[in-house]
């Protein structure tokens, strides 16, 4: 009896054959279009994915802003520069908060450490949920190349590295978002500088009034952001933390932003807070939506921002002579 | 223990090795074991509930068996109250409880009665019709009690439909559990590509549209008209591919071990009347409420007033069973007036037919026929995914009064597109089996290339599009 016929005799090895076989073609096509993804994926010349790549591997700024959707349309990277006489890049992401910061700083003090860095901080950034830990999946591409992002990404879910024995795996929903990245066409239509994105809407709906209450809070998440600051601090690098403007009229301080400004008045770290601050709040022509700051707003946010940090800096240095 | 997880793939490639590497005798003992570990991996002490139930039914099952007349009854009586009893606590008691307190505050009193701080089990509604089905064949005389405690036990506890059904007949499923089950190459390769099917279904369109439809429906004071018709229409497909992808996967897990589990869907969205997609949609569920509580009141075999009622009453219980919020009941009770509107104006319908002469294009007759049925289906699927019954009438008035552009995330598209690539897949080989007589099929053909080419093509596009885990949103600015 052959080998052939013993198989095809044989339920149990019939299947595992089979099985086998499509094995292989499965691992011949996800090896071929992963590879092929991740080479254009790290091709990117513009968009999210490509300032995610410069921010962890390229940007060599003397000054980087962190932080959410609220970092990247509300901090105009050519008037810190202006104004703080350094260079200046904006990495903040939409959708993502305090863990891909700390990937993105982990990342970049692996090549350099940045003289100075404004750290964006939101309501609810420390709040319980899955959802920032889903988010991770975003820094996946870079999982493979860059060991000082592991652990953060591993918080995902210990399963991950097994999930990315897939080559496509890391670049899933991505695709269109990468041949997007690598066509001139929408190059020409990009509208971020160094990072960072104007939103050109008028907001003209009444202020929205906020009574939060207390809520659950994630450890990791404060023990993320006290590593933050740990680890600037072991960088010799400024750190302030900011809590941008919002066309939100607060009652009671967001239950993160205050923990965030306990602890970074425990640390000695300067931290800025615009919630409820009139310049912005009297003025709904500043925003482009509750949450954020529109291309006028964003302009004369960095202003203020940026001379209280030269103020505090000149104090700084003042007090060290 | 989500089938759309890797926790599940590895339970399941684990139990259905030993299942077939054990001997037939000590099978059962392990999918019950297996089936508890699979309930317990959500919240373990909810297992006590679903043990309480699974004691109280196979005691009544026997004494139902072995008694006659009042005490049968009175033992049948029993076994419901516990089970509904179960099912009223931690699905129902703070809704009603929520309503009660309304009704006092409009006559000025306060609600002295506590709410309950409880998570509702996983699949308690369907472990509960399974098991209430248990009981009523043995009252009726068309299953013999279940003598053995364990084949009971996994009868309600099979992990494949423990949680999302099918919901199962005694007297399809306690007789396989006793068959000998062998390896066949045929079956659990059908089995796996059903489950793939499932899988596909469920997390690269339900789950890319929940993306959507979820970002519209929290907010829909803030959308347009057309995005909320299209957020509508999503979701529409959304909780079809949900509920039948997870039914695949069941239907599927099963099959691989040689379990028969019955049809849930049978591509309900090709249905012509709604009459006929009741009859295409959530089967199990539809013909359980059919066999133990519409027949139970009479059926069609009535008054035609009391046939109204009969149908009315059906489809709002059948709403209530869905989920304990005023929105299922409005949509239960818009499904019973879509079929009652339907009986009463067929002589209206069939004159019509008459006059436009529709009839004699059967195809546009057709057409116009599962378009008019998908959008009644849509209309009532706004109060089913709505989150309260305001919102409801809110996302009404906006889809036909506001005129404002689409909705999407125009720095990334990329979750837009992809749902219609999904839709578009779904209605390609739905239609293909709806309509498509002939024996040409990629995932059954005679040619192992093309065979293996197109399950290898479903998995890469599950791994390319499918979405794997809350991580995907749209960037949503109001």
């Amino acid at each position: 009896m052959t080998l052939g016929t013993r198989i095809k005799n044989n339920a149990y090895l019939y299947f595992t054959a089979k099985l086998l076989l499509l094995l292989l073609f499965i691992f011949l096509f996800d090896f071929t279009i992963g590879k092929t993804l991740r080479y254009f994926y790290f091709k990117e010349e513009f968009g999210r994915q490509y300032r995610a790549t410069y921010s962890i591997e390229k940007t060599t700024a003397d000054v980087l802003v962190f932080g959410s959707s609220r970092a990247y349309h509300h901090y105009v990277p050519d008037i810190i520069e202006t104004g703080l006489k350094q260079s200046c890049y904006n990495t903040g992401s939409p959708g993502q908060f305090i863990f891909y910061n700390y990937a993105v700083l982990k990342a970049v003090l692996k090549r350099y450490s940045p003289k100075l860095i404004i750290l964006d901080v939101s309501d609810d950034e420390l709040r319980v949920g899955a959802e920032s830990y889903d988010r991770l999946s975003f820094l996946l591409p870079y999982y493979k190349d860059h060991e000082e992002i592991r652990p953060i990404v591993d918080l995902k879910s210990p399963l991950e590295k097994f999930k990315l024995l897939s080559s496509i795996y890391a670049f899933n929903s991505s695709f269109l978002m990468i041949a997007g990245g690598n066509s001139e066409y929408f190059k020409k239509k990009a509208s971020d500088t160094k990072g960072y994105k104007p939103l050109n809407r008028t907001w003209n709906n009444p202020i929205e009034v906020r009574s939060p209450t207390q809520y659950e809070v994630d450890s990791i998440k404060i023990n993320i952001f006290k590593s933050f600051i740990e680890d600037c601090r072991h960088a010799g690098i400024k750190l302030f933390v900011v809590s941008s403007p919002s066309y939100i009229k607060y009652n009671q301080k967001d239950y993160s932003i205050s923990i965030i400004e306990k602890i970074a008045k425990k640390e000695n770290v300067c931290f800025i807070d615009f919630a409820n601050d009139t310049s912005f709040t009297n003025h709904s022509y500043l925003f482009d939506d509750p949450d954020h700051l529109n291309a006028k707003g964003s302009e004369l946010f960095t202003t203020i921002v940026t001379g209280k940090i030269a103020d505090s800096l000149q104090l700084l240095n003042r007090t060290s002579k | 223990m989500l089938f759309n997880s890797l926790d599940f793939a590895i339970f399941f490639v684990i139990v259905t090795f030993l299942y077939f590497a054990l001997k037939h005798k000590y099978r059962w003992f392990l999918l019950l074991a297996s089936s508890c570990y699979f309930y317990m991996a959500f919240v373990p002490v909810y297992i006590l509930i679903l043990g309480f139930t699974i004691v109280i039914d196979y005691f009544a099952g026997i004494f139902l068996e072995t008694s006659k007349g009042k005490t049968k009854k009175l033992f049948l009586l029993a076994s419901l109250i516990a089970n509904i009893g179960v099912l009223s606590v931690f699905k129902y008691y703070n809704f009603l409880n929520t309503n009660l307190s309304i009704l006092l505050h409009g006559a000025g009193y306060q609600n002295p009665i506590p709410y309950l701080s409880i998570l509702l089990p996983i699949g308690l509604s369907f472990h509960t019709f399974q098991a209430m089905s248990y009981t009523i064949e043995v009252y009726r005389g068309n299953q013999k009690a279940e003598r053995n405690f364990g084949i009971y036990a996994l009868y309600v506890m099979f992990y494949p439909q423990l949680v999302a059904g099918p919901i199962e007949r005694p007297q399809n499923l306690i007789h396989q559990f006793y068959e000998k089950h062998d390896f066949d190459y045929n079956r659990v390769a059908d089995g796996l590509k059903l489950m793939l099917w499932g899988l596909f279904k469920k997390i690269v369109i339900a789950d890319r549209l929940a993306i959507y439809v979820n970002a519209v429906y929290n907010h829909p004071t803030q959308h347009s008209g057309i995005t909320l018709i299209l957020a509508t229409i999503f979701f529409a497909f959304q909780i079809y591919c949900d509920f039948s992808g997870y039914s695949d996967i069941a239907i599927g897990a099963a099959k691989i071990m040689g379990f028969k589990l019955m049809t849930n869907f049978n591509r309900p969205y090709f249905s012509r009347n709604i009459s006929e997609f009741w009859k295409r949609w959530h089967i199990s569920l539809s013909t359980w409420f059919k066999d133990y509580l519409y027949i139970s009141l009479g059926g069609s075999r009535v008054s035609i007033p009391r046939w109204y009622f009969n149908l009315a009453f059906v489809f709002i219980v059948s709403g209530l069973w869905h989920g304990a919020n005023w929105t299922f009941i409005i949509w239960g009770a818009l499904n019973g007036f879509y079929l009652i509107f339907a009986i009463i104006s067929r002589p209206v319908t069939d004159k019509v037919n008459q006059l436009t002469g529709i009839k004699k294009l059967p195809w546009l007759n057709r057409f116009l026929q599962i378009i008019v049925t998908f959008i009644l289906c849509c209309f009532a699927w706004i109060f089913f995914r709505a989150n309260n019954v305001s919102d409801s009438f809110v996302i009404i008035k906006r889809i036909f009064t506001n005129k404002d552009p689409l909705f999407f995330d125009k720095d990334d598209p990329s979750s837009f597109l992809f749902s219609f690539l999904g839709i578009f897949i779904l209605l390609l080989i739905e239609a293909k089996r709806e309509y498509y007589k002939g024996d040409f099929s990629f995932f059954n053909n005679k040619h192992w290339l093309i065979r293996y080419l197109s399950y290898t093509v479903l998995i890469i596009i599950i791994l390319l599009i499918g979405v794997f885990d809350g991580g995907q949103f749209i960037y949503f600015q109001f």
